[in-house]
This record gives structure tokens, sequence and C-alpha cells, in this order.
């Protein structure tokens, strides 16, 4: 084979939050580790994250710990959770940000200068660990300067299009470098994928240009099983307005610092649907809710703080039923407490004044990223006025099925963590244990990876594998002009799944998304990118193109056979959770013909430990 | 708002031109949208790097009418629309293909710059206490997201070259005589040293690599890098200047010099950061 | 269009593909400042060009300007004369002598030489005016992403502008400038009570020359304390800024400093500005109403 071949014991495919910590845990394993990045280091959609660090470090309220988070999480899950990670992610958590704390990152402090903890949806207590509103990129720039130094080597702008296998076995990638188009092949004892999620098969999405489900992909041509595919949860805020940034995500820390969703008549319309499970958590009135956000620990969260299923779905009703904001959302507005006498209702106005000297400079101190996106991208000031919002793509609960100790999958030595893989969050992922699950299965991932790959001999690499991968991949190029515009053929499936597949979807919908996923996935084997292999954007969507397609018709097959509603799933013709559906999970695997399979998975019993954790918690 | 024309260069390290692109702006439309456009339906193999289009990663860096920016945070009604938007590739750095440009000798200068290594824990439990006064500081610097518009700008890398003579690929070094040939590491990279060194945690000097290996001497603090941080952090004032204040401490200062042999005679330790009592 | 080899103008001052006013801010810099040098120059060489220093306003029995023989009749002292060491007459002098005596007889001899170094090595050595000077006299960069007219560089690593470094001491020196100012400004409400060209006493009184001194002050101090050398002795040099009292995090009394200081310092160049171009005014004021030219409105009590 005349192509460049990296040799390494562990190769990392991601370079985001788990990717990094999966790595870096693996140099530390004492083994040679190859980091393959989509991007530049460092760019990865981690930085997107804003909110925090979910972690049960009770440095703000003393009455939290490991328990409580693991009941939230499962709570937040609808009980579909692999139990075993949830329990895993609540008790490592603390350990993992106190590690991040060793390693560089400046956390905001309590005034008894320990990290401080931010209220945030499904979280009983303060537990975000946080940087204002940029949570993300400080996890990401503390893992990137700790990782360069453990003595890894990172490839980036470097995409991965197979999984190489040695029989059962996976021994290694091919990739190509983005610069130039040369092809390149890791050779591991190990693959830890970390690829991220699947939002750019949707159209509005606050995901970026890399979330084509590379690692789902990947791992299902590989032959690893896919769970929970149907759990896509839509942030129940991302901007409506100018279109160009419709989808970009508004933090949900706006709501945890006071924000109130209102609709065009100017009611506040959370108070008016909420959930009897969260109902004695959920504060009964505007100003509990406000003193909440403040940090009185009697008090209960406002319902903007329920979980993002459950206010997406609100935000969609209202907007549905004519009561929504100029452009399609609905209005979130923290310029209330800049307005004069905005407390006089309040029965104790002093304890809110003592706490916000100046509404203005609380609200630019607290969320500074946010003042500036809409200063500079929506030309609009948000101490004064509200903005606008609306649901949008955010996150894929479901992913590669891993087992919950070690993050293999079912084929030898494939490792998944992070997004890409699945578990811990059942239908709904509460805000904040993302970053947290990319650090505490990204470890785990790396370390057990590691330590696979000590305890094998490198397989061999099937140069015919290489071979076929790499004519498909150049096929693109070399077809003539004039065929099908892979731009055009993504918008397209955007426009399907957004359309059929998004938040209410119904049996007859998806079968005519399955439809025309078939349509599109003819029409993506003809595109054509024009141009030389030499950093081609056209080429690069011709190849992330088939990931789309194939995660799209996963999400489809998944969600049309939970004939229920749970979660992040709403079916408007099942629209009640169904007791039958809480004890399995949808699994989608690849048969033998090359065609998408489906059969359910029970969910093992939990512990009996775990069990009555719940109950108490309820 | 109309259709407006844009001028993008178009090539490699071989050559190339500039190309005319039209594109339909509409409203609250940024330099990005305009590119993806033009990608989707004219120059499919149009190079742009790209990620987030939030401002948040710092990829799609490039220059607007001769101004160093981020693509994705300038507003198509910030641009006049009666001459052609003139879309050049970040001018320091060697040319890839089109608007994307090799940065990797950033990556290459950021190795060189020692991690974090903090004092033992202040608590049993292996934490550690800062206040939120010092934390401030420090967390102003780590807002940076890389999009080395700063590296970009700066006249002692852009005009003068001081790229060093570390790499391999023959492109970014400068050779004309060894003072000419000093490297300097960039705003960016003072900036990273700034949250390093004023971290109250941190145990490491990294002055003399300051001094000597990434000579802030070179800077002449003409404040360009402040002027494109799309992150608006104050690179000079709070960065850059502090670092030379300290660095003039270190070497410079005959007195702080004196104070220090004396505080040695003494037997007074110096100290980085104060210690912590335990509450 | 045809092949070219970079999109980049050629290397070369001036070249950019900007295209606002790039050139508006350097070009303003490079008047005023040239302006400003020029007029401290004419000041401290004011005896030898207008034959006599002009640096009080002096008057005989008569009330007419006389630098010889008459008395001062106004407090003021033109700012870059202060302190005056050495003068025959004045009161403001510390030396009542015309020069020192080691002066070099073929040298022509200015109060202000004496002491002027010192405000304008501080300025000189500014971070601020470093910028605007590098920017607008070396044109190392003329603006930002515009060409150079030179390939050559050795920033502030190299002897001569290493003296950059020294840029503390001449701080140090600028605080003890602000306390001769400070008395020139407290002077100036003590007035000369002068009969037939003879000091016979002092009073309270206030002039526009009074009003300009005081505001001078002002301005030279907020300048002066926004410096970042100040910044950084006062604070900046130390990673902690807090210490625990009861186990709570409490701002220390540097940090406190450090933070007025700071805010001062985000303003440092309009600090410079407003301040140059007051102390060039209040000087040029005196001089004019040292020379007769303009007449002070004050009034003594």
């Amino acid at each position: 084979m005349n192509i460049q071949t990296h040799e390494h014991d562990v190769i990392v495919i991601g370079a985001g939050g788990a990717g990094l910590r999966a790595a870096i845990e693996a140099s530390a394993g004492g083994v040679s580790v190859g980091l393959v990045c989509k991007s530049l280091l460092g760019k990865a959609h981690t930085v997107m994250a804003e909110g925090g660090i979910a972690a049960a470090l009770a440095n703000v309220d003393e009455r939290d710990n490991w328990k409580v988070h693991f009941a939230d999480t499962m709570r937040g899950g609808q009980y579909v959770n692999n139990w075993r990670m949830a329990q895993i992610h609540a008790q490592e958590a603390p350990a993992r940000v106190r590690e991040l704390e060793a390693w560089g990152a400046v956390f905001d402090r309590t005034p008894d200068g320990r990290i401080l903890q931010r209220n945030f949806g499904g979280h009983r207590y303060p537990r975000l660990a946080h940087v204002g509103d940029r949570t993300g990129l400080e996890m990401i720039r503390t893992l990137q300067d700790h990782g360069i130094h453990q003595g890894m080597a990172v490839y980036m702008e470097c995409t991965i299009i197979s999984l190489l296998k040695d029989g059962e076995r996976v021994v290694g990638a091919l990739g190509y470098y983005r610069e130039n188009g040369r092809f390149v092949v890791f050779h591991a004892k190990a693959v830890v994928l970390a690829t991220g999620g699947v939002g750019k098969a949707y159209k509005i999405t606050s995901n970026s240009w890399e979330y084509t489900g590379d690692g789902h992909a990947l791992a299902y041509h590989a032959g690893a099983e896919l769970q929970d595919m149907e759990f896509v949860q839509f942030h129940p805020t991302g901007m409506v307005w100018p279109p160009s940034v419709r989808g970009i995500l508004v933090t949900e820390g706006v709501r945890g610092e006071g924000g109130i969703l209102v609709n065009s008549e100017g009611r506040r319309f959370m108070f008016d649907d909420i959930p009897e499970n969260y109902r004695n958590q959920t504060a009964k009135d505007e100003e509990e809710g406000f003193r909440y956000c403040l940090g009185d620990k009697n008090a209960n969260r406002p319902p903007e703080l329920l979980t993002r299923d459950h206010v997406a779905r609100c935000i969609r009703r209202e907007v549905k039923e004519g009561r929504g904001s100029p452009h399609g959302g609905v209005f979130l507005d923290v310029s209330w407490m800049t307005k004069p006498g905005a407390f006089n209702n309040f029965k104790d106005p002093e304890f809110v004044r003592a706490r916000i000297k100046d509404p203005v400079e609380h609200i630019k101190k607290k969320l500074p990223s946010m003042y500036h996106q809409f200063k500079e991208l929506g030309g609009l000031d948000i101490t004064k006025e509200p903005m606008e919002v609306g649901p949008t793509t955010h996150y894929i609960m479901g992913g590669i099925r891993v087992d919950a100790e070690t993050q293999m999958s079912r084929v030898p030595g494939l490792f998944a963590c992070g997004e890409c893989a699945c578990g811990i969050n059942g239908a709904n992922r509460l805000g904040g244990n993302s970053l947290s699950d990319l650090l505490v299965f990204g470890k785990r991932a790396g370390e057990f990876a590691a330590k696979y790959a000590k305890e094998r001999s490198a397989g061999r690499i099937n140069p015919q594998q290489v071979e076929q991968e790499m004519r498909s991949a150049l096929a693109f190029l070399d077809s003539p002009l004039g065929q099908e515009n892979p731009f055009q053929v993504q918008y397209d499936l955007q426009n399907v799944m957004q359309d059929l597949v998004g938040i209410v979807r119904t049996e007859g919908e998806m079968v005519k998304a399955l439809e025309r996923i078939e349509e599109l996935k003819e029409r993506a084997k003809r595109a054509s990118a024009p141009g030389n292999r030499e950093y081609n954007p056209g080429w690069h969507t011709c190849l992330d193109l088939r990931n789309l397609l194939t995660v799209s018709e996963a999400i489809t097959r998944a969600a049309i056979e939970r004939r229920e509603s749970r979660g992040a799933q709403f079916r408007e013709d099942y629209p009640e959770k169904k007791a039958e559906f809480g004890n399995r999970n949808t699994i989608i695997s690849k048969g033998p013909n090359g065609e998408m399979q489906f059969r359910w998975e029970p969910i093992p019993e939990m512990p009996a430990e775990l069990k009555r954790i719940i109950e108490e918690m309820k | 708002m109309g259709k407006v024309t844009f001028r993008i260069w178009r090539g490699d390290k071989s050559g190339g031109s500039f190309n005319d692109y039209q594109a339909e702006v509409s409203e609250g439309m940024v330099v990005l949208d305009a590119v993806h456009q033009i990608q989707a339906t004219q120059a499919p193999d149009l190079a742009c790097r790209w990620n987030c289009k939030a401002g948040k990663c710092g990829s799609c860096s490039a220059e607007v009418n001769g101004k160093p920016r981020l693509m994705c945070m300038t507003r198509m009604d910030t641009l006049p629309h009666d001459q052609p938007v003139l879309i050049q590739p970040m001018k320091a750095f060697p040319i890839i293909r089109d608007l994307v440009t090799d940065v990797s000798w950033n990556y290459r200068v950021n190795k060189k710059i020692p991690p974090f290594k903090p004092r033992p824990p202040d608590a049993p439990d292996g934490t550690w206490r800062m206040g939120q006064e010092e934390v401030d500081r420090i967390q102003e610097f780590r807002k940076c997201i890389e999009c080395f518009l700063c590296q970009n700008v700066c006249h002692v890398l852009r005009d003068h070259r001081r790229f060093g003579q570390t790499d391999t690929d023959g492109n970014l070094t400068s050779g004309k005589g060894p003072s000419e040939a000093e490297l300097f590491g960039g705003p960016r990279f003072m900036i990273r040293v700034a949250s390093l060194e004023m971290h109250p945690l941190d145990t490491v000097n990294r002055l003399p690599l300051l001094q000597k290996e990434l000579n802030i001497g070179l800077c002449n603090i003409t404040k360009c890098c402040t002027e494109v941080c799309p992150e608006h952090i104050h690179i000079t004032d709070n960065g850059i200047i502090p670092l030379k204040e300290r660095v003039v401490d270190e070497f410079y200062d005959p007195l702080m010099w004196a104070a220090r042999k004396v505080g040695e005679a003494l037997g007074i330790r110096r100290r980085k950061s104060l210690p912590i009592v335990k509450p | 269009m045809s092949t070219v080899a970079t999109p980049f103008p050629q290397p070369g001052f001036g070249a950019t593909s900007r295209r606002d006013a790039w050139w508006l801010e350097p070009l303003v810099t490079f008047v005023v400042f040239t302006g400003f040098v020029i007029y401290g120059n004419l000041a401290v060489f004011w005896p030898q060009i207008f034959g006599h220093p002009y640096f009080e306003i002096r008057q005989n029995a008569e009330g007419r300007i006389d630098w010889e023989h008459g008395e001062a009749v106004a407090p003021y002292l033109a700012p870059f004369y202060s302190p005056l060491i050495y003068d025959a007459h004045s009161h403001h002098a510390w030396v009542q002598a015309e020069k020192p005596s080691w002066w070099p007889g073929w040298m022509p001899f200015s109060s202000a030489m004496l002491i002027l170094i010192f405000p304008l090595g501080f300025r000189f050595t500014c971070y601020y005016y470093r910028k605007a000077y590098y920017r607008a006299f070396w044109a190392d960069p003329p603006a930002c992403a515009v060409g150079e007219p030179r390939t050559g560089f050795r920033g502030e690593n190299h002897w001569p502008l290493l003296i950059q470094n020294i840029h503390r001491y001449f701080l140090y020196a600028a605080i003890v400038f602000i306390f001769f100012l400070t008395w020139d400004a407290i002077s100036a409400f003590r007035w000369p009570v002068v009969e037939n060209g003879k000091r016979v006493g002092w009073t309270f009184g206030v002039g526009l020359g009074t009003l300009l001194l005081c505001v001078n002050v002002v301005l030279i101090s907020l300048y002066t304390f926004g410096c970042h050398s100040f910044r950084h002795l006062v604070g900046g040099r130390l990673n902690c800024f807090s210490c625990p009292v009861n186990g709570m995090y409490k701002p220390t009394t540097n940090y406190k400093v450090w933070t007025w200081v700071s805010r001062l310092n985000e303003h440092h160049q309009l600090w410079a500005w407003c301040s140059m171009l007051w102390i060039g005014f209040t000087d040029f004021y005196i001089r004019m109403c040292a020379m007769g030219v303009w007449s002070d409105p004050h009034v003594t009590f």
C-alpha cells in the first residue's frame, strides 16, 4: 500500500472534550496515542457549550450529593437511561471537575474561594461548575493545553471515512487530510470514537458543520449497535431572527439567571403547564421562581427551568396556537428586571434588591457572551428588549451502544464516549450533564482502550478494504460534472428531517421521511464535486452526506418503533407515555445484507439500592 | 437588500486570482453566509474554514475589505454594498487554498510554553481556594478563541516575518542575520503566558522564556492585536504590558534586583503567590 | 482577472487592502505631536529667541511689562519652567542665581533645560506614547494591516530602544513633579501685593491662570496615576488579589488600588492627550501674559 500509515496503540477519533480526555487518559496509561480531529485542535463543538459542568461538588448547597444527581439524571431521562452509567457519571463527575482545576481551568468562585455552581434545568440544587457562559471553551482549552504535553500525536484537519477491521476486531481507521486530500491509515489496537452528534441532519440546529454523525455511521458500518436514536434533543431556546443566525444557541443560563418566557399576549405561559412529577419542585409564583435564581435555598425553581423537552414543546404549542413572536418564536426576557419598579409586586423586594444592585450590569456580568451575541448578530440589547427564541436541534441522546464500565461497543477494540455514545441520558439530557459525561466517560474510554491495547498485539489491516474505501471516496471527484450538487442534497435532507422527524412526530410523516431518505440516498450516490482533492468543501460534503443519511435513517426508524411519547420523543399519534416502553431501548444495527435492522433490548433490572435512591428523591 | 458582488481570492501557494461572485444579501446576514451561499450555488470547491458560525470557535478568520475579521461576526449591513466586498485569506500565514491558511506554526509555539503546575492543594480534599478577584483577571485572557487574527495583524509577524527558524517546511522562517532571526511568540501566546503567569496557583516562572525565547521585547505595543480581537480582550494593556513590566522586574530594574538579593541574603523566599490561611 | 502570486498588494509603505481613512489617525498624531515638540523647544529657548525667559508676569512701577527691573505681579510660574531651580530674581527660584556656576559659558542656558528631561522622558517612554509615535513617526506600522517603509526591525529588544524599560524611573520623577505642580497651583492663589514696583505683602486671589494651573494638576495626575508601570507596582505584579478573612475571600488593599489605577489606565490615551494639550496651553498662556500680549483676568481679596 502506497499510503502514509501511522502506528499507534490507541487512536482517538474526535478532539472535543471526550476525545481529548480519552487521549489524555490513554497516554497516562503508557501507550502510544494518536488523536485525529476533523478541524483544527481546540475548535470542536465543545467550545459552544455555555452553561456548565454538572457535578455534585456541594460547594453551594451542601445537601447535594451523587445520589441526588443520579436521581435527577434518571428522572430527566424518563428512566430509560443506562442506570449504571448514570450512577458512574454522578459518582465520578466531581473528581473529573477538580482534576480540570488541577490542569489549569479557572472556574468562577464562591465567596469562600471554591468552585461556584449554578442552577440549571432539572437539577435540584445548584450544580453546574461554570465560567461565565463559556464553560465549554474553558474546558477544551484546559484539556488541549494539558494534552499536548502528554506525548500524544495530533492529526489536525483529518477526516476518518472508514474503520478497518481484522475479522471481528477493529484494527485501525482510514482517513484523508482535508488540506491536500491525501489518504492516511491509522493502524491501532484500539479505536475510541468521540465524534459528537448529528445536528447537521436538521435545518435549524445549534451544532457546527462537523456534527454529521460520523462516529455513529462509522460504528454502525463496523458492526456496532446504535441505541435510542429516536431521542434527539431540541433545545428550547435558539435564536430565530435574523434568518442567518437561526438556531444558534441561547444558553439555558439565561433562564437560570431569571429570564422568563412570554408569549405575544404577554403571558408567562410556562406556569400553565407543569408536569405532575415536577410539581412539588416548581415555584408557586414568579417571586419564588426568581428567588430561586438568586440562590434562595428554600425556593423552588421557576417553570422555565423544567426539562428541555417540556419547555421546547410548550414553546412549539404557543407558536402553533398563534401566540408566537413575529418571527415564529416566543419572547425570552431578562430585560424585565431592568424596568423601573420591576420588583414592586414582590412580597419581599428587598431580598432581590440586596442581591442585584444594578440589573443592567448584573445581566452583562452573568451573561457576557449572550449580551454580545445578540448585540453583534441580532442588533439587540438584551438588557433593554426581550429576545425572540425557538427550539433548535441541539443534542442526540442516542448513539453507539457501549458497556457502562469500559465504554467498549460490541465490536472488540471499538470504544465510544461523549455524545456519540449512548446510555447516561435516557430520553432527555439535563443541561450540564453533557460536559460531565465527556469527562467521566472520556476518561473511562481512554483508560480501558489503553488497557485493551496493552493486552493485545496489533491486528492486520486488509489492503483490499482500504483500496475499496479509497475508490468509493474518490468516485465523487471523478464523476462527470452537472450531476447532483452535494450541498443541495444535504439541504433537502435537512428539510426532510426538520419537517417530518422534528419535535412533534407522527407515523405517517416518518414513513414518508423514510421514502424521501431512500431517494436522497440515490441522489447522494450521484453527488459530484468539481475541483481537485485539495481542501475541497464540495467533496467533503459528498463524504459527510453518507454519514448523515445513515443516522437520519436510524433516527427515523427508531422513532417509528417507539409508539409512545417519552422525553425528547413526542408522538402526536401516541401522546401518552406507556409503561411497556419504559423498560426497553431501541437498537439499530446493520444486517447481513447491508440493510438496517431494528430490535428492542430490555433494560436490565436496577439494583435495589438505586431503586431506593430514586424513591427517596421523588 | 439585493445582490452584492464578492471579490474572493481563489488559488493556492503557487498563485491564483480574485474571482467575482454575486450573492443575494438578506437582513442580518454575515459575510460567512455569503461565502456559504457562493459555495453551495456557484463554487463548491471554494475552500473556507469554519465551525460554529457564532464567534465562539475562531475558525473563519480572514481579511474583509482589508481588515482582519471573523467572517461569521462581520455583518453585511456594516459594509458598503455599492462596491465589491473583498475577501482575502490571512496574510501572515502560508496559503493552503483560497481562504484557508496554514496556522500550524501557532500550535508549535504553544507547545514551547511549559504547562500549568499548581502549588500543593490547599484543602485536605485536594482542592484549592481562590478569590473571584484574581480569577477575573485571568479569565479575560482565557476568553481567547485562538482565531489567530492578532497573530495575523501583528506587524512583527505579518511584515517582519519573525516566525523564527524552528520550522522544517521552510515557509515560516525569517533569515536575515542573527537578530533578524529572533522568534516572536505573537500576541496570542503573550496572552497565554499571561494567563499562566498571573494564575494564583501556578508555580512555574516563564519570564526567562518570555524574554529569551518568545522575545516579548520585539513587541512595540502598537496595539493592532487589541484592535482586531473579536473577544475584546485588552491584549496589550492587560496582557503584554503587565508582562513587560514583570520582565523589567526580573531583568532590568536594578532596585528590584537589589531587593531580591537582600531578600535572598535575609533568607526570604520569593513567592509567586500568597499562602492560603486554612479556614 | 490575471493570475497573481499572492492575494495582497506589493509590500511597501502604505500597501493595504483597507478602504477606510487609516492614514487619518497617524496623521493627526504626527501633526499634533510635532507641534508640541516645536512648542517645547520654543519654550526651552525662549530667552534666546525672545530676549527673556518670560516664565512669570513682571511689571515695573508704571505697570508696564519689564523683565529686568519689574516685580512679579501674579503668582504664576509657567509649567515648563517648574520647578524653577535657578533665577536671579524670581521668588519661585530655589537658588537666587542666574545659572549654575558649572554651566559652560558657551552653552545657552534656560531653566527648563535642567528639568524638562523628566516629564519629556516620562512621556517618551510611556506605553501609550510609544504606540502613537511608533505608528505616526516610525510607521512601524503606520496602521493595522498597512505596509511599512522598512523591512528591518529590532523592536524594543535591542539598544537603544531597550531604554524604554526604564519607564518606571521616569514615573518616580513624574510623581515628584506632581508635587511641584501642585505647589505651583496652590501658590497661584497667593498673590503678591505690589506697591511702586516693590512687593510689600501677599493676599488671596484667583485668576484665569490659577484655574488653568489647577486643572493642569488634575489632568497630569490622571495621566500619571493611570501609568502602566504604576499599575504594575501598586498591585499588578502580584498574583493574589484576595485573602481569606474568616474563611471568606476579601479583596486586598493592593487590589483596590490596582482597580482604581486600572480604571484610569483604560483612558490613558485620553489623559495623555488632555494633559499634554493643557499643559502646553497653560505654559503658552502665562508666557503671553508675561509678554503683555494677553492680560490675565483675576480678582484679589
